[in-house]
């Protein structure tokens, strides 16, 4: 069931009806068996997994919380930390790991022994169960807070399956943290007019984000990413642009109609990005890109792993960004080029940490704007860059891309400058910019992409909805009708256009 | 109580979204139909050609692989009678070109269907965008959509359709630009000349056709209610397959014949010649599997001359 569906709308409805008809004792029951049916409706039979892993943790976040001894309570955890990775593994991984095992092997048999390269015998041919990679990371995070003892263990196995499952957050997150959400279920929610209606126009901004701006871009960027041997330079470089924004707007635009959802029915989850295109370094732009997920690695894998290496000093902090983000890498997919972007912000990361001084002084010799602006361009291009390798269909078209980065640019601005006739005519010197679509079409896009832009700067000075619901009747309803015709105008409305991040 | 107040609001928000969505539908700026260039536009030409032509004509029904696909003059010329050649559009939908001739045909007159496979499969018989299209931008044009199933293809099409007449307000504001799909590029009959001995902007695409869905007998229903209606006026009608580019074909091959088998079985439309018989390698066409270029027009035009030299 699709967040921007028909069928999806219906469901939302129904359970918030239904939601605000029962009593508090009751609503917990609605929204387990309504996040139930909503994961049913992909695979129903892998159902049985996110149930399996919320029984285990939740036996596990009792018995740590009442083991007598630390050493019981570290056994139930890495027990725990074994099932859910084990789940993920197996899912995930599992092909990915023996694939290139095999590959190893067979380029030692090739190119040493002089022998045959032989199959992987151990395909799984199994589709991976939807949000696994979210799920198994809630409860991980819950076991451990219990043994940290920050978490109180939950005793309602309901209201901690609930928590686990809960639909708006259960395909993509966010990563929502147990004390965070928890205790909402014990609240009550009654029925709050702001809320709800706060929550509408949240799903409603989601879905602007999502049908009008990520998937027309995905128009321009997957025709580059799809054949890159018929693209060069200046291709490459609009897609590599357009697509950083096509994945921002897809996933914030998910999590927009996730959080709006969960509004709707009273609840509140948490921030997922904010204002990601503004950060001057990229330890910024990771405290506010998919945050959910970023501050679960710096909890659970950073923190650790600095502390198991304090001795080495500054070294220890290298070592824990490159081993953070190999496995943030790798979580995005079972394939080496997640590890290699994953593995670029462990370097420049560990690059910007190294350098901190030296760059703290040629800063304060710029003046403020341009050192400013100098960090938010240059943080926005290696991103951008790194996401090549997080687009492209495998590493060896990542690596033609790259190596293709600039090619050919010098002549297609001869050409530009070389071309005849007033403003306007002669458009098709700029089709290696408007990748194969009109040029209508591309300054649109790029329209929407400043559009966006200049929302985000109104609402970094305050929520826009509290802004809006201060004007005059007319005016707030003017835009709510204009947002809702501006999406059905220009909205691609193809239902086979997927979240990307629900591919994680 | 204050669920209630929601709803309610929510029911004026959507009030308020279709009566600005009907507002842009039916007064969205746009030029005169005279003036209009869009390719679309082309179609009052040709309801032009059939209302000041009288018969016997030689009536020529289809989408754009029978615009772009047609020497009409050369058929005149060998055959003696005038031709209109009325194809422009599959997205009009097979049922609206057939309704769109049916005032017009008069006794003598020759109708000759060469429509594209699509039409026989899934719902593309009740239209798709470009009946949307044509229903916002040429009122004229409305008279002609006959069934409620049209009426859904507009409304579900319709913010293409009023995207499109966006695009083309503000293309002509920012840019000038020539393309072979183009209102001007017609000639007197109706045949597209505006593709002759150039290469496609954006590369050809020989893509498997897009039949979509099972079998729609409705068409072929609509096709035999035309004949009825045809031989009622004294008119003859005929049916020859679409020429099509090999690779396509072959992809396609197992619906295309079932298509015939049924035509054979059902269609009470004398059929000139078989499905496999224009079938063209990709150099013979232009951008797509069905538009033929100067030189497939040619061959085309001289077979198409031959078969129906053989029954007139």
């Amino acid at each position: 069931m699709n967040f921007l569906s028909l069928p999806y709308a219906f469901f939302l409805l129904s359970v918030f009806l239904l939601f605000y008809a029962l009593p508090h004792r009751h609503q917990w029951k609605l929204l387990l068996t309504s996040s139930i049916f909503f994961y049913m409706t992909y695979i129903p039979q892998y159902i049985c997994i996110p149930i399996f892993i919320g029984i285990v943790s939740y036996g596990a976040g009792l018995l740590i919380e009442r083991s007598q001894r630390p050493v019981w309570g570290k056994t139930i955890l890495i027990m725990n930390l074994a099932t859910n990775i084990g789940i993920l593994a197996v899912f995930k991984y599992v092909n990915f790991m023996t694939g290139s095992f095999f590959k190893v092997i067979n380029f030692i048999q090739i190119h040493s022994l002089h022998a045959k390269a032989v199959d992987n015998p151990l395909v799984l041919n199994w589709l991976v169960p939807l949000g696994i990679s979210y799920i198994t990371f809630q409860a991980i995070g819950y076991t451990i807070e219990i043994y940290r003892g920050n978490q109180r263990a939950e005793k309602h196995m309901g209201l901690f399956l609930t928590y686990l499952m809960f639909f708006p957050k259960l395909l993509s997150g966010p990563i929502e943290r147990a004390h965070n959400f928890l205790p909402q279920l014990y609240e009550e929610h009654p029925f709050d007019y702001e809320r709800v209606t706060n929550g509408l126009k949240l799903i409603a901004w989601g879905a602007f984000k999502k049908i009008v701006i990520a998937d027309r871009l995905a128009s321009f960027v997957s025709v580059v990413y799809d054949k890159p041997g018929n693209y060069q330079g200046i291709s490459f470089i609009v897609a590599a642009v357009f697509f950083t924004f096509q994945l921002y707007c897809d996933f914030s635009g998910y999590t927009d109609i996730a959080i709006g959802s969960a509004n709707v029915l009273g609840f509140q989850l948490m921030k997922n990005f904010n204002f990601p295109f503004i950060s001057r370094s990229m330890a910024e732009f990771w405290r506010r890109w998919h945050i959910s997920l970023s501050t679960w690695f710096f909890e659970y894998v950073y923190n650790p792993v600095v502390i198991a290496t304090r001795d080495w000093v500054q070294w220890a902090v290298v070592y824990a960004i490159v081993v953070t983000f190999f496995i943030l890498g790798l979580w995005h997919g079972a394939s080496w080029k997640f590890v290699i972007f994953g593995l670029l912000q462990g370097m420049i990361l560990s690059i910007e940490f190294l350098t901190k001084r030296p760059r703290k002084i040629i800063s304060s010799k710029l003046p403020g704007r341009v050192n400013h602006g100098l960090g938010v361009v240059l943080t926005f291009v290696f991103f951008s860059f790194t996401l090549i390798f997080f687009r492209a269909r495998n590493l060896s078209d990542a690596w033609y891309i790259v190596s293709h980065l600039f090619a050919g640019i010098p002549d297609f601005f001869i050409t530009v400058i070389h071309r005849q006739g007033p403003l306007g005519t002669n458009m098709e010197v700029f089709q290696p910019v408007f990748l194969g679509n009109r040029a209508i079409e591309f300054c649109v896009t790029v329209m929407l992409i400043i559009f966006l832009m200049a929302v985000e700067a109104v609402q970094r000075r305050g929520d826009i909805r509290i802004r809006l619901s201060q004007q005059p009747a007319w005016v707030r309803w003017g835009c709510y009708c204009a947002l809702i015709v501006f999406i059905l105008i220009f909205g691609y409305f193809d239902i086979s256009q997927q979240f990307i991040y629900f591919k994680f | 109580m204050i669920m209630t107040k929601l709803f309610l609001k929510i029911g004026l928000l959507v009030f308020l979204v279709a009566t600005i969505w009907l507002l842009l539908f039916l007064f969205f700026p746009k030029p005169a139909p005279a003036q209009d260039s869009v390719y679309e536009a082309a179609i009052l030409d040709k309801h032009r050609l059939l209302k000041t032509s009288s018969p016997p004509r030689l009536i020529f029904i289809g989408g754009s692989g029978l615009a772009f696909g047609l020497d009409s003059p050369l058929i005149e010329k060998e055959m003696g009678v005038r031709v209109v050649n009325m194809g422009l559009h599959g997205g009009f939908g097979l049922r609206y070109v057939l309704s769109e001739v049916r005032p017009f045909i008069g006794k003598g007159d020759v109708v000759i269907v060469i429509t594209d496979y699509e039409q026989f499969f899934g719902s593309t018989f009740d239209g798709g965008a470009e009946l949307a299209v044509i229903a916002m931008r040429f009122p004229e044009c409305r008279q002609y959509i006959t069934s409620w199933k049209q009426y859904v293809t507009i409304i579900k099409n319709s913010p293409y359709a009023i995207r499109a007449s966006l695009y083309n307000f503000l293309s002509h504001q920012l840019f000038s630009t020539s393309f072979a799909y183009c209102r001007f590029a017609f000639n007197a009959n109706g045949d597209s000349l505006g593709h002759l001995n150039k290469e496609p902007p954006g590369g050809a695409a020989f893509n498997p056709l897009m039949i979509n869905g099972h079998f729609n007998p409705e068409a072929v229903a609509a096709l035999n209610d035309l004949a009825g209606y045809v031989h009622k006026r004294g008119a003859r009608i005929f049916l020859i397959y679409t020429a099509l580019e090999e690779k396509t074909y072959r992809a396609d091959e197992k619906e295309i014949n079932l298509l015939a088998r049924i035509f054979k079985k059902e269609l009470k439309v004398p059929i000139l010649g078989g499905p496999s018989e224009d079938i063209f390698t990709e150099d013979y066409f232009y951008d797509l599997p069905s538009h033929l270029n100067a030189r497939g027009r040619e061959i085309r035009t001289q077979r198409v001359i031959t078969r129906l030299k053989s029954v007139l």
